[in-house]
């Protein structure tokens, strides 16, 4: 008979895009290989589910999580990281179902760089003018923090975060370590502002090293590749990265697998077979090894 | 029913990311065909029919690969709503979509499979609504 494919030891993190469109969902047949759901990707690790932004992509992690439990024991516990708050990473949040359940346990986590307090940004999004059920109605309980330590623990995995330099408000990336295998999850950062003639020599190496560090031998990279050379001057400022310097950065990095993350809202599922292939072949021409794709909803890799 | 493509094909080494098609289709969701290209001019179409497809090298399988590097239980291919989902049973040689190794990932129309040697290309059946360009 053939074994069970899933793997549910704490040995392997499994992840999983559940979101990978960016700005704002685009449902419709020209984005449904790629995705039309907002930021949203699950590591799981045996029992712990540790969730990465809560775009639109969480509520079809919210019900696979609902289905699955049929006959089984139910994850209940559930590790939200957040890498900022604008819309398309926290619009999913009150229609993830785990959390109209009593017995399910949500623990948030964010910047505590924000002008205003983590659980008001999220509470602010279902007050009554915007959802009907308030963030204080919900049955499961629900933990936000606002992190402080450099590192947290959940079993095996290891977590630990920086703050981001360039994107309007902020953001946070994260890296997920396990055995000595890691995940980066690096989105909404315009990269392509190291390079602007404004940044002096010493600040773009200072940020250089500090970001090619975080991201070091990582056995993934998710990262915000939003825009095309061509496109980044109208869209300068918008908190995003271009192709071609994200690919340049990950090979610097020499990371193994480059997942390519936020895809921009108008790009249909032709353009990116296209971008795709057109990075391959800069790849290529570099000498280099590294698997490059575009994340797309539905795809699970073992790490 | 049971399909076997013989380890003496040569099988294709083509990479097909995507393919510009010739004329614009609607796709009918709910049913799908596997193809194989042993790299001669004799192609393989496999209709998935059952809600489950279990594809490997062993008699068992529904869809049989005698290809060496494929293994015996290689992988399976379930329904999931409107959706063909592959997910990798453990395999040796680990099971490719577009040349990415993944463990589990929902099929899309024009998807290359490759699981050991053997490149297999999934297909949703399309409806007759054509509109030539």
């Amino acid at each position: 008979m053939p074994q069970e494919g899933s793997v549910k030891d704490r040995q392997t993190m499994e992840v999983t895009f559940w979101g990978t469109r960016g700005s704002i969902s685009t449902p419709g047949r020209g984005t449904e290989k790629y995705g039309g759901n907002t930021p949203c990707v699950s590591v799981t690790v045996g029992d712990i589910q540790i969730i990465l932004d809560a775009g639109t992509g969480i509520r079809n992690l919210g019900l696979e999580v609902d289905g699955e439990s049929i006959g089984k024991e139910k994850i209940s516990r559930f590790h939200l990281f957040l890498s900022h708050t604008h819309w398309d990473h926290i619009q999913g949040l009150p229609f993830f179902q785990p959390l109209y359940e009593p017995h399910a346990h949500l623990t948030v986590y964010g910047s505590r760089k924000k002008g205003r307090f983590l659980s008001s940004i999220l509470k602010g999004q279902m007050d009554v003018d915007y959802f009907p059920i308030g963030l204080s109605e919900l049955a499961a309980t629900l933990d936000i923090q606002e992190i402080s330590s450099r590192v947290i623990r959940l079993g095996p995995v290891m977590v630990d975060w920086e703050e981001q330099s360039f994107h309007p408000g902020g953001s946070v990336r994260y890296r997920l370590s396990l055995n000595g295998k890691k995940i980066v999850y690096a989105t909404d950062v315009e990269l392509d502002r190291l390079y602007e003639p404004t940044i002096s020599k010493r600040e773009r190496e200072a940020h250089l090293k500090r970001y090619i560090k975080f991201v070091e031998n990582a056995d993934i990279l998710i990262a915000d590749g939003q825009y095309t050379e061509e496109e980044y001057p109208k869209k300068a400022g918008w908190g995003h990265t271009s192709i071609p310097v994200l690919i340049d950065l990950a090979l610097q990095a020499q990371v193994r697998q480059l997942a390519i993350f936020h895809h921009d809202p108008r790009r249909l599922d032709a353009e990116i077979d296209d971008l795709w292939r057109m990075g391959l072949e800069r790849i290529k021409a570099k000498g280099s090894h590294m698997t490059l794709f575009w994340a797309r909803e539905g795809m699970t890799l073992a790490i | 029913m049971k399909e076997q493509i013989s380890a003496s094909d040569p099988l294709s080494s083509t990479i097909l990311i995507s393919e510009k098609p010739v004329v614009e289709e609607l796709h009918s969701k709910g049913s799908a065909v596997f193809k194989v290209y042993p790299g001669s001019s004799r192609e393989k179409t496999v209709r998935i029919t059952l809600p489950e497809t279990i594809i490997g090298r062993a008699g068992e399988c529904h869809f049989r690969l005698d290809v060496p590097s494929v293994s015996r239980f290689h992988a399976r291919v379930f329904a999931r709503g409107h959706e063909y989902v592959i997910e990798d049973l453990g395999s040796t040689n680990g099971t490719f979509v577009n040349g990415v190794q993944v463990l589990r990932c929902v099929l899309r129309h024009s998807d290359q499979i490759q699981l050991g040697q053997a490149k297999i290309y999934f297909f949703e059946e399309r409806a007759c609504h054509r509109k030539a360009v």
